[in-house]
């Protein structure tokens, strides 16, 4: 029936930084040291986060000379939308059989 | 993003009409799925039973996290292996002429998380929408 989106996509979006590395990489690709002067956190820690977000696929890099570049790979979030859509299907049914069933009852 | 799902639908049925079509085992095989062990308490674990299919491992597990008649009941749900566990919520409202069910399905993160997840996130999901249409 309903199968979950893989736990790494609900955690790398789970964290507000993460979160905000999407939405500036939403604008553009961009290189890791730009990112980072974005944040108060230091350059290792949204490295960290770069990470995270590249391990559940919402991110790809390419090397540019010495530099890495990211770019936004969304697709992964569709799970997430996937997920929701098929559980707001499932119980919108379920409510409404449960209104038959006490319309049936005394 | 949604780890969280929110409903509501209004029955014209008195609250403890509705409660008992939450809380009977049989009744929730006919509405909800099938095959259940449900019991009405706090912390009594019970599963919902299916045919297994390639999406789905066939069983639901399920706990009684909070049971508060005849206004809420809070449900842990695990659906596959691999997944999350979520939570289940019923709220009941008498109203006019009848009771309002508010149902919640959200993912077992604290709750402080989700409304910090789930705030503008629709908005992003727009913006990410339109970006994968793009690409």
């Amino acid at each position: 029936m309903l199968k979950a989106a893989t736990p790494d996509v609900f955690h790398a979006i789970a964290d507000p930084n993460r979160r905000r590395l999407l939405d500036l990489l939403a604008e553009g690709e961009s290189p890791a040291q730009q990112l980072a002067g974005r944040f108060t956190i230091s350059f290792a820690a949204v490295s960290q986060h770069l990470k995270v977000l590249r391990e559940a696929g919402l991110v790809a890099s390419r090397p540019a000379g010495r530099r890495r570049v990211y770019r936004l790979t969304a697709a992964p979030l569709r799970t997430v939308d996937q997920w929701t859509s098929r559980y707001q299907r499932f119980w919108q049914d379920r409510l409404q059989r449960l209104g038959n069933y006490l319309d049936e009852t005394k | 993003m949604k780890l969280e799902l929110f409903l509501e639908e209004t029955y014209p049925h008195p609250i403890e009409k509705v409660w008992k079509a939450l809380t009977d085992p049989a009744a929730l095989a006919v509405w909800l799925l099938m095959g259940n062990d449900f019991e009405p308490r706090v912390g009594r674990r019970f599963a919902f039973r299916a045919t297994p299919r390639p999406d789905f491992r066939g069983h639901i597990d399920c706990e009684v996290l909070v049971l508060e008649p005849p206004t809420r009941m809070v449900w842990s749900w695990q659906s596959s292996d691999e997944g999350l566990p979520t939570q289940v919520e019923f709220r009941l409202t008498a109203v006019d002429g009848g009771t309002r069910l508010a149902l919640s399905h959200t993912g077992d993160a604290p709750p402080e998380t989700i409304a910090r997840v789930s705030s503008g996130w629709r908005l992003r999901m727009q913006i990410l929408g339109e970006y994968i249409n793009l690409h």
